[in-house]
């Protein structure tokens, strides 16, 4: 028993430092790359957003292709996108947009937005799109019936708890969903460094996309899809903070890292 | 071009897409479109390419394409004749800079030089918004450009077209025929007489209640994509599909027919573009024209 168990851990601890192996970000080099970007290399947050929000949509669809029915039309998966305050909410608004796009169902939920000219114009380009904006607040039990994915993009890196009043809601929705959840750069609600640390609002998605490198917490993943996308980092920028990261293939904006 | 014009202002406007966005979104579709066109192990041994930005938002998109390019893994070159006016411009020029690609500030004198550096050439000098005669500081790089034995790829609009038609009159003889045309969000009227080798389509931007409220009829495009082609013809052999090339008026049945033929052809096309490097830019003969 004890040999079956040594073998055990060894191959986990295999595949681990195989996934370890690239690039974790801890929370001072994911503020000081971000920064850089935009002081040293001059790229505007719209830009950055664009590109993180297609990278999601685009994993969303390798992850979760539509289906073609038996009359050869194709079904395509609703998508409930649940945006938080910030950033992270930003990028879901952008990933909700090319998702329509595409040919999926998206839906915005938006409980608390940020008066900031960058998310206001983003919303608007969500209503312009077509995109309807939920205003129930959603729970596990409607997420199953309504939609077939939801994206969690309520809090990034920056999360610090506790879950404020306006989301314990949907964190728990989340949390207990039977539907796939992709999470976008960092599972909301978990530590950037340490993982899932919340007692009863933990998410655990089934996909997660880590922009610009993985996080330290996605060591914690066991969700079925991991992707990386955000393909902006300028190779001296990569060098500078010797980022050990996998190469996207060809043209396209995401690489998958799973094993 | 009126309604290119509306469109560009309704998503700036209306829409409230910022000029950041769209030009990033546009120059990464254009970069794709290109790589798929040109796989970077289909180019001559030289290849570097050398990428014509103008002063406008075709150059802007430019830019951005030169970025991604050179993240893709070509060799690239950029030449930018003027200091950019806008911030936006001078940002996207910061990036290029920082992403150790080099500069050129003036064409070489001699068109063979370009013909002997170059295996492709990408044209953003002027976009839908030209109107003739071309700026004097300018017109020497157009007139290279149409030149140059280089095969040129350009973006949204031939420099030196108009949205709505290609040069004519005594001007007629000598203008730039590219050899593949990239059509920004949709494509511009005058790519009806575009005869060249391949028109691909490039970003997805375009609201679902805009393109309703000016009856605009797209290609349908393939689920994740962001850059398809729309006609695909290596040999100047003719596609299968209808006669009509997609502008704002074609109809929309017709238009998904020629797609999924195109993108049949397409992926042929992509497995046998090794000679693409080496193959000269297409001549003043009619073979483009079968294609429509």
């Amino acid at each position: 028993l004890r040999l079956g168990h040594a073998l055990l851990s060894a191959a986990l601890a295999t595949s681990r430092a195989a996934m370890s192996s690239w690039t974790h970000l801890g929370q001072a080099s994911a503020v000081r790359i971000d920064e850089q970007l935009f002081a040293e290399y001059g790229f505007s947050v719209e830009q950055l957003m664009e590109l993180a929000g297609l990278a999601c949509a685009q994993a969303v669809h390798r992850a979760y292709p539509p289906a073609s029915e038996l009359d050869g039309s194709t079904s395509w998966p609703r998508v409930l996108i649940c945006c938080g305050p910030g950033n992270n909410g930003g990028d879901g608004l952008v990933c909700a947009r090319h998702l329509g796009q595409f040919g999926y169902s998206p839906s915005v939920y938006y409980p608390k937005r940020t008066d900031k000219p960058l998310y206001r114009n983003l919303l608007k380009q969500c209503i312009g799109s077509g995109i309807p904006i939920v205003e129930s607040h959603p729970t596990a039990a409607t997420m199953a019936a309504d939609y077939d994915i939801v994206v969690d993009a309520l809090f990034g890196f920056s999360f610090k708890p506790p879950v404020r009043p306006e989301f314990e809601a949907v964190m728990s929705a989340l949390s207990g969903a039977s539907v796939p959840v992709v999470s976008i750069d960092v599972p909301s609600g978990w530590d950037v460094e340490l993982g899932p640390v919340l007692e009863t609002q933990s998410i655990q998605p089934d996909c997660l996309v880590s922009l610009t490198a993985p996080k330290m917490c996605a060591k914690h993943f066991t969700g079925r899809h991991h992707f990386l996308g955000g393909r902006f980092v300028p190779p001296e920028l990569a060098r500078s903070f010797s980022l050990n990261l996998p190469r996207y293939p060809g043209c396209e904006q995401i690489v998958s890292l799973n094993n | 071009r009126e309604q290119a014009e509306q469109v560009d202002s309704e998503l700036l406007t209306e829409y409230s897409l910022s000029l950041d966005q769209l030009l990033e979104h546009g120059g990464l579709s254009a970069a794709v479109a290109f790589a798929r066109i040109y796989p970077k192990e289909s180019l001559t041994k030289e290849r570097t390419l050398l990428v014509c930005c103008g002063p406008g938002n075709n150059g802007g998109f430019g830019l951005v394409c030169a970025r991604y390019l050179k993240l893709f893994g070509y060799k690239l070159t950029v030449f930018y004749p003027k200091t950019p006016a806008k911030a936006a411009y001078r940002s996207l020029l910061n990036q290029c800079e920082k992403m150790d690609i080099p500069f050129l500030s003036y064409m070489p004198g001699d068109v063979q030089v370009l013909d002997h550096n170059y295996c492709l050439i990408v044209d953003a000098l002027f976009g839908h918004t030209f109107q003739a005669p071309v700026r004097p500081d300018l017109a020497d790089v157009l007139q290279k450009l149409t030149e140059t034995a280089v095969p040129v790829v350009s973006i949204d609009v031939p420099s030196g077209w108009e949205a709505d038609k290609a040069p004519s009159g005594s001007s007629g003889q000598h203008y730039l025929r590219p050899d593949t045309l990239i059509s920004l969000l949709l494509p511009k009227r005058c790519s009806l007489e575009f005869a060249g080798r391949r028109h691909y389509i490039a970003g997805r931007l375009l609201p679902a209640t805009l393109v309703n409220k000016l009856d605009l009829r797209l290609p349908t495009w393939s689920p994740q994509d962001i850059a398809f082609p729309l006609v695909d013809c290596p040999d100047g052999v003719a596609a299968s599909g209808s006669a009509n090339q997609l502008s704002a008026e074609a109809s929309g049945n017709s238009a998904a027919g020629a797609a999924s033929g195109a993108a049949a052809a397409a992926g042929a096309a992509a497995t046998a573009a090794g000679g693409t490097g080496e193959s000269k830019k297409t001549s003043t003969d009619k073979s483009g024209t079968n294609c429509f």
